[in-house]
């Protein structure tokens, strides 16, 4: 639970203080790159950085991968460039093993998608399973972000072996009951304040498949009445200092990625 | 910009002012609002109307009947005192007071006479001072409590900024204009709670001895010299309860000593005003309506005697001639 909600937790932290800066710059007449395009819905894990920190994900394409050859020398090496930029985009978020390590996991995630892809279209044939399904493309956004949560333990984790340590207790819990006996709200957040990020992430979500589907929801509100476009930028604001976490005992320093 | 986009700015911000007020009303801790209608009663008396004003904190709020020292000795008394009152909090009613009434006699309770809101965060208790109104008393007030921080102003004077986090605690009185029920003009800012609890109150001689700290001390010499200067004798007292084992007796006993005030320790004197463990408490820090009208009978006499106060029972018209 706590590996999922920090996913959750690493891309609102993230993308929103880039959503902010992006507004920002709008006021002023800048465009700035969307940086995030609903990671999360991705069917692979080369798309998943394709969609997350594209800024970052595209310097080290562009300044680190293509230089190193890229796809341009064979397979072998191809998967060596791959493994490099992501163990060097791990150190870049810290001199520490275990950021080499997810960075590592992350290239290596890619590596055996690519080195794999022969066999999955092998079984697909044989198989002659529908790949233009919602239930196909769910399980491969499913699996996917399954693989990246689990590689999210060691961004996250102190030190490498804590995230052995946590990874071990996910996969040989035996107390599965404590999710559903109200133990949760005793983790740090209540029952009505759970619920309550049940609904936001709901709502994430929502935002994000009309991202992933190339809705503009910012476009839609401006084509409505300008009577309209008032309350729903007056519900915002208000949403936002009623939901929002700020105040006293608020600290700026929990943000995550100012460590970055 | 064309005047039908900045009338649709101005509704916008308009929509969303009168929501942050909306919805800072509606997250305000409910608790708060019985102190701010207290607050909000006093400030309608009429001016230089009230002899004696009695200050501190719920040990004074609900322990101190203010209408039996009317009915028993004529003396017309105000409870301006409210919940988990700090003193620097009782510091800025006592001077709030003063702005609009010249009392002969001041009763301050001494429970928390230690404790000060600037040690703590922020809490109901600071936001019921919403009520008093600004002066360079508040503003010091303010300043220390909350020590320059821009955020806790914030705050203070945006209660949603404060708030929010309230947004899954609400019940239905946070829907209400306020959950006070008390008619504080009518039992002159006392604030009743009947019940019955078998309180257990400790000898007093043997509780462990406390001192009072500088920043207590040096507001304790403001507002008697501030008495002094304007010829209101003070009378401290503390009042029983049953829990905690400390005590600020002796050193309030020895302070009054030395700057010509008075001190009554209830303790000491619970028998003589006839208060009672079994029957005159609600909980183990209040009394209830019986034990407060006791209380407040003893303070009375002992105002009557040693103090020269208008009977009000002669005066016809009073305001206290009418209470329930």
């Amino acid at each position: 639970m706590g590996t999922i909600l920090f996913g959750i937790q690493l891309y609102c932290d993230f993308g929103g203080c880039t959503t902010i800066a992006m507004g920002a710059a709008r006021m002023l007449g800048i465009d700035l790159i969307d940086n995030f395009q609903a990671p999360y819905l991705s069917r692979s894990n080369a798309e998943f950085w394709r969609r997350w920190h594209i800024s970052l994900s595209t310097w080290f394409r562009d300044y680190l991968y293509i230089p190193l050859g890229g796809n341009r020398k064979g397979k072998g090496r191809k998967y060596c460039n791959v493994l490099i930029t992501f163990a060097v985009s791990g150190l870049w978020h810290g001199a520490q093993w275990n950021f080499v390590f997810w960075g590592l996991l992350n290239g290596l995630y890619q590596v055996i998608g690519d080195w794999l892809r022969p066999v999955r279209r092998a079984l697909l044939r044989v198989t002659e399973l529908d790949t233009d399904t919602l239930g196909y493309k769910g399980a491969q956004v499913f699996c996917t972000w399954l693989c990246v949560n689990l590689a999210w333990v060691f961004f996250r984790a102190e030190r490498l072996m804590d995230s052995f340590a946590i990874l071990r207790s996910i996969f040989t819990a035996s107390n599965i009951y404590i999710l559903f006996d109200g133990s949760l709200f005793g983790c740090g957040l209540d029952e009505p304040n759970f619920l309550l990020l049940l609904v936001y992430i709901a709502i994430l979500f929502v935002a994000d498949l009309c991202k992933y589907k190339g809705i503009n929801i910012r476009q839609g509100i401006a084509r409505q009445s300008w009577l309209c476009q008032v309350l729903v930028v007056a519900g915002s604001v208000l949403a936002i200092l009623l939901l929002g976490v700020y105040g006293p005992g608020f600290e700026a320093s929990d943000f995550i990625y100012s460590q970055f | 910009m064309t005047v039908k986009q900045i009338a649709a700015s101005l509704l916008c911000l308009v929509l969303i002012l009168l929501g942050i007020v909306g919805l800072g009303h509606i997250t305000r801790p409910t608790g708060d609002d019985v102190a701010i209608a207290g607050i909000e009663a006093f400030h309608q008396l009429p001016e230089n109307s009230v002899d004696v004003i009695v200050y501190g904190s719920s040990h004074a709020w609900r322990n101190v009947n203010v209408n039996a020292m009317y009915d028993n000795y004529g003396i017309g008394a105000y409870n301006y005192a409210s919940n988990w009152q700090r003193w620097d909090t009782t510091w800025l009613f006592f001077h709030d007071s003063l702005r609009t009434q010249s009392p002969k006699v001041v009763l301050i309770e001494t429970f928390h006479v230690n404790s000060n809101i600037f040690d703590d965060d922020m809490d109901g208790e600071v936001y019921y001072t919403t009520a008093i109104p600004d002066s360079p008393y508040k503003r010091e007030y303010l300043d220390m409590c909350f020590e320059g921080d821009i955020g806790r102003y914030l705050s203070y004077y945006i209660p949603l900024v404060a708030y929010h986090e309230n947004k899954t605690l609400l019940t239905a009185d946070n829907f209400t204009d306020t959950s006070n029920t008390v008619d504080f003009l009518d039992t002159k800012g006392f604030y009743p709670r009947d019940g019955q609890f078998v309180a257990d109150v400790k000898d007093w001689t043997q509780m462990e001895k406390w001192v009072i700290g500088d920043r207590s001390l040096e507001m304790l010499d403001d507002i008697v010299n501030t008495c002094h200067e304007r010829g209101i004798e003070v009378v401290f007292f503390t009042a029983p309860w049953s829990t905690e084992e400390f005590q600020y007796f002796d050193v309030m006993q020895q302070y009054a000593d030395e700057h010509g005030c008075a001190y009554i320790n209830m303790f000491e004197h619970m028998a003589d005003a006839g208060i009672s463990e079994e029957t005159d408490f609600c909980d183990p820090h209040h009394l209830n309506i019986s034990g407060a009208t006791k209380m407040a009978n003893y303070l009375g006499a002992y105002l009557k005697e040693h103090y020269d106060l208008t009977d009000w029972r002669t005066v016809p018209g009073n305001m206290w001639e009418n209470h329930a």
